[in-house]
């Protein structure tokens, strides 16, 4: 076979060329770190690394909603531990009243400081987390109560209703946890309202019968309750169930010093108290899910960037070694074209 | 018996002979690096024997005269010479092919922070922080404002593309005119080359350049070539003849003799909307005048395609309308007759992607059509032709298959890398939309619960497309319009819908102050059945599954305004800080077979198709060097041979001077003798 001289030489020029393309495309892989750099370096691989990112972005959004979970319930439960507190506090004064020791003007000190723990209650009810009220379920931009016009502190919004939908965030695949507490067994109870004398009132939680008894407007003389006469159409009674209801109560019986009343307080606000306990204990348990949840979110983050590690990202030991064994490979080739000027019969003929 | 001065005759024809050779040796060292020569070789004849019939015997001995160069001819094998042409079609197809798709490639710009990916991903993760603090209208804006970049990205990307369509349509347009100058210099070669061999010639470097214009030729087309041979007088001509193949599986022949056809690409564009039959009528089409290229064309609402047709080509618009047929059905086409794009008034010209013809003037599509040597014309590839790729090879061919095959979409499978991508962004665009009109906003103006508007719409009005998707109007007007909060659900949930108590001994229903007709107990299909029924409740209510598998009763109101009381239910009306459907979208990120996963497999095959082009490309490539070794071992120049060849030559010349020397010193001492 003939070997023609422009054969030579273009296979040379060939065989640099693919020696360099190969080097470049190698060098660019050591230097930025990344394998795929375009679709066509891997095409499913592609692929791979952009449904990665996208869980990846998707586990940060769910890192993100967990926080603004553990911070809102930190924050609740911060107010139910308050109202603990103030509700030892009230049931400390009703324990010092009904022992009917306490003076006209003590009891009214004690009056007082009722009204205080009632306002401090309601307005722990009006906890804010960044401009959301954290006991208002869905309808976080309205408070929960509020004193009405007459002054007395009312439940509004759906609470009212006993409607409660908690404010849910996503903190996994499908994975939603409630982030409001339903407060709505202490904020909104029974309420009883009678018009007229003899009628049934033993609906009514004892308690209630009890203090409603040491009011004079119900009596239990016939064996079963029933309102007295003091009771008409044009006086009619209403009473409720509520935290809110409770703690008025006690201030309006310390101030009326009707110490009978104030024991039937006393028990209520001991089975309130029990009421807000199991609330945090629900809270609580919600509160470990969410802090279960971030620390396994961000097992499958750190999963999920070394998935794509493994995809994406070049060995770098390995790409150093292909480097070198192209970098010889290149530097051969162009020294043997320096090296190709070979001698012809021309040379030989003087 | 031979003359005197016989033997220095014969001498005298080695040495010219022998100068023939060292000339062509010479001419042969000299064109080593010119591309397209081959190696002549002189071919040495001895001349016509000298018959003795005076010597006697049985036989007349004949007695040589000497050497002569018949002819120096070309050392070709045509063989390798067809086999090269194609050969280098396909390389020259597919590295042109190669850098068209990485053009396409580079627009996405994927995988990185740049590309749409990463903005849906952002736009999607926006929505989980709208879940946080739905009333929140810095979370609204944010989501707003990457909506809006969203839908300039998708826009963008759609311009990239077709933009690289453009520029292979006009790369061809350059390519034909190469091919046109090309062709007519074939055929003028043809002719000479053919004057000459009449006459005993043998115009090796005209064959040559007719060689090197069918190799260069071949680079940009798919070509046939064959010879045609005659005698003329007693010596051999030969004409090359040159054939393309079109895509209905014929074929145009552009340079036969001295006769040469050309071609031209035509700008196309196809109706959106086929028809059964030519005389066919578009439905939707209405009374109105269009321009083309700046011509009004009127036409009316009861024309058949063939008149719309027909009306264009009157009107002299720089554009021929045909009625085309693909597979059964029939569109009209506009081709431009000038070589530039068609300017019209809309992009959809004659309705719109709906209704009516809507030929789309927005898209580059092109049509490759030719003049045969009889002045006949031929399609040869359009963008309607059936079929999984354009016949056309070489870089036109290239061109052509980007322009009707990628970005638009195929005629065989209607599917390609711009419908793919379309897909993915129609995905979008529908999963988000669904999304949106399913949640709830409360109206700035009105102050009412109101059903979502659409998020992303049309500028034009038209279908959402890729080229015109934006952020609704509305929502770019205020975030407020993002539909954060769910559906009307009822809190209530039981197993079956068809059996248990859904609603509650002694409840009754009312909703927007109007009793239904139902008391409990009830199942959920009893009180879906009993809303369903009462007149002015406006809403429509419907079962539905939840993610626990329990069935709660669901309310779409019929005017999208949601009720404003709704009693016995247990059904919350939505409020602002009420994030479900903000999560629900969300969640969409994550669909399995969603608008992540449609983008994604869209760039897995924009990637996979540059792959496989690069590999063709290589492939052909390694091809090509191959067949060009075996070329140049027939036809390349070896200084070797070549020298070998002029010390050959020299050792003739010397040795016939000596012979000439001898018979001139026998000669001399025959003289001498008297």
């Amino acid at each position: 076979m003939r070997i023609s001289d422009q054969m030579m030489y273009q296979n040379m020029a060939q065989n640099i060329d693919q020696a360099q393309a190969a080097y470049v495309r190698t060098s660019q892989e050591a230097s930025s770190g990344v394998s795929i750099s375009q679709p066509s370096d891997d095409p499913v691989g592609t692929a791979l690394v952009l449904q990665m990112q996208a869980a990846q972005k998707q586990v940060v959004a769910w890192q993100s909603n967990a926080q603004t979970a553990q911070s809102q319930m930190t924050t609740t439960d911060q107010a139910l531990s308050q109202m603990q507190t103030d509700l030892n506090a009230a049931e400390s004064l009703a324990t010092g009243a009904s022992s009917g020791s306490a003076t006209t003007s003590q009891l009214s000190d004690m009056s007082q400081q009722a009204q205080e723990i009632l306002s401090d209650v309601a307005s722990l009810f009006n906890t804010q987390y960044a401009g959301q009220y954290v006991f208002s379920g869905t309808q976080q931009e309205k408070p929960v109560s509020g004193p009405d016009s007459s002054g007395a502190y009312a439940v509004s919004g759906e609470q009212s209703g006993g409607q409660f939908t908690p404010q849910s965030l996503e903190i996994g695949g499908g994975v939603m946890i409630p982030t409001s507490t339903n407060a709505t067994s202490v904020l909104s109870g029974q309420t009883f309202t009678f018009n007229a004398p003899g009628q049934d009132a033993s609906a009514m939680p004892g308690w209630l019968q009890q203090r409603a008894e040491a009011l004079g407007t119900v009596s239990d003389s016939s064996g079963s309750p029933q309102t007295t006469s003091a009771v008409t159409s044009s006086n009619p009674v209403t009473y409720g169930t509520s935290l809110v209801d409770v703690l008025s109560y006690l201030q309006q019986d310390l101030s009326s010093g009707n110490t009978a009343a104030v024991e039937a307080d006393l028990g209520a606000l001991q089975s309130q108290g029990e009421t807000l306990s199991s609330l945090q204990a629900t809270l609580g348990a919600n509160m470990d899910r969410v802090q279960a949840a971030l620390s396994q979110l961000q097992t499958t983050s750190s999963t999920l960037q070394t998935q794509e590690g493994s995809v994406e990202d070049v060995d770098m030991a390995q790409i150093i070694a292909q480097l070198t064994a192209q970098q010889t490979a290149y530097q051969s080739a162009v020294a043997a074209g320096a090296q190709m000027k070979l001698p012809t019969l021309a040379s030989y003929l003087t | 018996m031979p003359g005197t001065f016989f033997g220095l005759d014969i001498a005298s024809t080695a040495l010219t002979a022998a100068q023939t050779m060292m000339d062509v040796a010479a001419q042969n060292i000299a064109n080593d690096a010119t591309p397209g020569y081959s190696q002549q070789v002189a071919d040495l004849v001895a001349t016509t024997p000298y018959a003795q019939p005076d010597m006697g015997g049985l036989y007349t001995p004949q007695l040589g005269t000497g050497v002569e160069v018949q002819s120096v001819t070309r050392q070709t094998a045509s063989y390798l010479d067809s086999l090269y042409r194609t050969t280098q079609s396909d390389e020259s197809a597919y590295s042109t092919r190669t850098s068209y798709l990485q053009s396409l490639q580079s627009v996405l710009d994927e995988p990185g922070s740049n590309g749409l990916s990463a903005a849906m991903n952002t736009f999607f993760s926006d929505y989980q922080t709208l879940s946080q603090n739905p009333q929140s209208s810095s979370a609204r804006t944010v989501v707003q404002q990457d909506a809006e970049s969203l839908a300039d990205q998708i826009q963008e990307i759609y311009q990239g593309l077709q933009s690289v369509g453009q520029q292979a349509q006009n790369q061809a347009t350059l390519d034909v005119g190469t091919v046109n100058s090309d062709l007519k210099q074939l055929a003028n070669l043809n002719t000479t080359i053919s004057e000459a061999q009449a006459i005993a010639q043998q115009p090796n470097n005209l064959l040559d350049q007719r060689d090197d214009l069918l190799n260069s030729l071949s680079q940009l087309i798919g070509i046939q070539v064959s010879t045609q041979t005659a005698t003329v007088g007693g010596n051999v001509t030969s004409q090359v003849t040159v054939t393309m193949p079109t895509d209905g599986g014929g074929a145009v022949t552009l340079v036969s003799g001295g006769q040469y056809g050309s071609l031209s690409v035509q700008p196309t564009a196809t109706s959106a909307n086929t028809y059964a039959s030519p005389t066919a009528n578009p439905a939707g089409l209405t009374n109105e005048t269009d321009t083309i290229n700046g011509v009004g064309v009127t036409i009316s609402s009861t024309d058949t395609l063939q008149d719309i047709a027909d009306n264009i080509n009157a009107a002299n618009a720089g554009v021929t309308a045909q009625v085309v047929q693909q597979g059964s059905s029939y569109q009209l086409a506009l081709l431009s007759t000038n070589g530039q794009a068609i300017a019209g008034s809309g992009q959809d010209l004659f309705g719109t992607a709906s209704q009516g013809l809507a030929i789309n003037l927005g898209t580059a599509q092109s049509t490759l059509a030719a003049t045969d040597v009889t002045g006949t014309s031929a399609t040869v590839t359009a963008p309607w032709t059936t079929g999984d790729q354009s016949t056309v090879q070489g870089s036109i061919g290239a061109a052509m298959q980007l322009v009707n095959y990628d970005l638009n979409p195929n005629p065989s499978t209607g599917q390609s890398l711009m419908s793919e991508f379309t897909q993915a962004v129609s995905a979008l665009t529908g999963a988000v939309n669904t999304q949106q009109e399913a949640g709830y906003y409360l109206d700035p103006t009105s102050g009412d619960w109101t059903l979502g508007p659409a998020m992303f719409t049309s500028d034009n009005g038209g279908a959402l497309t890729p080229a015109d998707v934006e952020v609704n109007p509305l929502i770019q007007q205020s975030g407020a319009y993002i539909a954060a909060s769910g559906a009307l659900q009822s809190q209530n949930t039981v197993a079956s819908a068809s059996s248990g108590t859904f609603l509650a001994s002694g409840t009754s229903v009312a909703i927007n102050g109007v009793d239904v007709a139902v008391t409990g107990p009830a199942t959920l299909d009893d009180v879906v059945s009993a809303i369903n029924g009462t007149a002015g409740v406006g809403v429509t209510a419907s079962p539905v599954q939840t993610s626990n598998g329990q069935y709660a009763l669901e309310l779409v109101p019929a005017s999208g305004q949601a009720p404003s009381s709704v009693t016995g239910l247990q059904i919350e009306l939505p409020a602002a800080g009420n994030g479900q459907n903000a999560t629900a979208m969300a969640d969409i990120a994550q669909q399995q077979g969603g608008p992540m996963q449609t983008y994604a497999s869209f760039v897995s095959d924009m990637g996979a198709a540059v792959d496989l082009s690069q590999n063709l490309q290589n492939t052909s490539q390694s091809l090509l060097t191959q067949i060009t070794s075996q070329q140049q071992s027939v036809s390349g120049v070896s200084i070797n041979e070549q020298m070998t060849n002029l010390i050959q030559a020299q050792a003739m010349y010397t040795a016939a001077a000596q012979v000439a020397n001898i018979m001139d010193q026998s000669l001399q001492s025959l003289l001498n003798a008297f």
